[in-house]
């Protein structure tokens, strides 16, 4: 098992152990709920984060983080040609409209990630590296129930030691479905980030403030605390100038580094029956 | 030219040639038109930003350069509404994404009803053969006094098609499949030099058709 592999397995089993049982008005599923749930994961010496206890489709969360990176709101630029994961979150006139690259790189007027690689190029040490998905003048705070609003609102990018690390801050997390992908599109992210700017990937760190596992999953839940393997640690190699080509959106660059995690992953079997409490 | 009326129209669309996405329903048919649906996207232009120096108007040259920080984008979900106020002016779009044949061309009308709300939408003309996107439409509210309501999905302009001649051989335009809010895209980087260095008299010299 990898590092992450075990960190995951024993975020599921507290989940199912002490979680607290609620029952969700929005979903009309009972859940099982941990607040302020955090882990942390040294990418450099634990390896890429990718789940190995059952199949996580890589090409989703790869396409889906280039996506983010290039800014664009429209699935079908770029996008369903991978996955249509997102296609359950689009207005009629097919936007999603808290796409977060769209949010981080031109929603509120600013490109923050332009301008965080700005700052650290010129300031390495500076903590002001904060990009921002939530936008308070619309989302959440209300009855009025938008189609989608952003489950990872924040994160932080800091270089400390030489080394880049990023915080994933999570308003709330389907551990079952969602924290996996989540996790590796943002380390994938971190990844990226971490090569534009010349230093090698340190802690990636996700805190949930709202951790919990669906009614109809803890089967699955059940299976992922049982399952043990000798999976050998994940070393992510990010073709050169992964930056710029994910602001292109080029299918070469998706490709490459979907074969070079797809060769190294064994995972075990899926666990069927796994729906989305929407 | 000849102006191609419904049993054309909806051939083109059966063979494949002319595409509309989301496809058209029943209210949009006429005779010899197709009316277009109001999209969810508004752009409403900026007048100023604020930059590490403090607040600054916005130095709107649009030819040169990427702007899409020029506008505020305003993407409704489902049920929502958009009030446009008295006098102002913003960017719109077409529910409608649109696929020309390469044989044909689009003539972009309003509607009359637009135009009864005391709404102006700016002729927005041409949609060339060959085109593949959304269209972006102009409106402006010309009343003193009232807002008006808009609601995307109603329906807003028509669109009369007319045969050419011949069939072209286009090239993709600067506005080929790409997301509306990205605004006025600049234009080749050859012209813009000869027009901001006021130099019209070589650009007509070296570009003779």
């Amino acid at each position: 098992m990898t590092k992450f592999d075990q960190i995951y397995q024993n975020l599921v089993k507290e989940i199912m152990t002490n979680g607290i049982v609620e029952f969700s008005e929005r979903t009309g599923y009972e859940t099982k709920a941990i607040p302020g749930l955090h882990f942390s994961i040294d990418i450099e010496k634990d390896g890429f984060p990718l789940l190995t206890l059952r199949k996580i489709p890589i090409k989703m969360f790869v396409a889906e983080q280039i996506w983010f990176i290039s800014g664009t709101r429209k699935p079908e630029i770029f996008l369903r040609d991978y996955t249509k994961i997102w296609d359950l979150f689009t207005n009629p006139g097919d936007v999603v409209t808290v796409a977060y690259g769209y949010r981080w790189r031109k929603h509120f007027g600013r490109d923050q990630l332009a301008l965080l690689i700005d700052l650290l190029q010129k300031e390495p040490s500076s903590r002001h590296g904060v990009i921002v998905t939530w936008d308070p003048a619309q989302d959440g705070l209300s009855l009025v129930k938008k189609k989608n609003v952003p489950c990872p609102y924040t994160f932080t990018v800091n270089i400390i030691g030489k080394r880049l690390h990023l915080h994933n801050i999570i308003r709330s997390n389907d551990v079952i479905l969602g924290t996996p992908g989540d996790v590796a599109g943002f380390a994938l992210l971190q990844c990226i980030l971490a090569q534009k700017l010349g230093v090698k990937p340190g802690i990636y760190s996700h805190s949930i403030s709202n951790a919990h596992i669906y009614s109809n999953h803890y089967h699955g839940a059940e299976e992922i605390i049982k399952r043990k393997n000798d999976h050998p640690t994940i070393r992510l190699e990010l073709p050169p100038k992964a930056f710029e080509k994910s602001e292109k959106m080029d299918k070469g660059l998706t490709d490459a580094i979907i074969d070079n995690l797809a060769k190294q992953y064994n995972p075990m079997e899926a666990i069927t029956g796994l729906k989305i409490a929407l | 030219m000849a102006i191609i009326t419904k049993q054309q129209i909806i051939e083109k669309i059966n063979s494949g040639s002319l595409l509309f996405k989301p496809n058209l329903d029943q209210f949009q048919l006429q005779e010899h038109s197709v009316d277009l649906r109001l999209g969810f996207t508004f752009m409403i232009p900026k007048m100023w930003h604020m930059t590490p120096k403090g607040r600054e108007s916005l130095d709107v040259t649009h030819f040169d350069k990427r702007n899409h920080e020029y506008f505020e984008v305003i993407e409704l979900e489902q049920g929502q509404y958009f009030d446009l106020l008295p006098q102002e002016y913003i960017l719109v779009s077409t529910l409608e994404s649109i696929k020309m044949p390469v044989d044909l061309m689009g003539v972009l009308y309003p509607r009359s009803s637009t135009n009864r709300k005391g709404l102006s939408l700016d002729l927005t003309g041409i949609i060339d053969a060959g085109y593949e996107g959304q269209l972006v439409l102009p409106i402006r509210n010309n009343t003193r006094s009232q807002a008006v309501r808009l609601y995307p999905g109603e329906r807003l302009c028509q669109v009369v098609f007319e045969e050419l001649k011949n069939a072209v051989t286009p090239r993709p335009s600067k506005y080929h499949q790409k997301d509306i809010i990205e605004g006025v895209q600049t234009e080749k980087k050859t012209e813009v030099e000869l027009i901001t260095s006021g130099d019209i008299k070589k650009l007509k010299e070296d570009y003779k058709i």
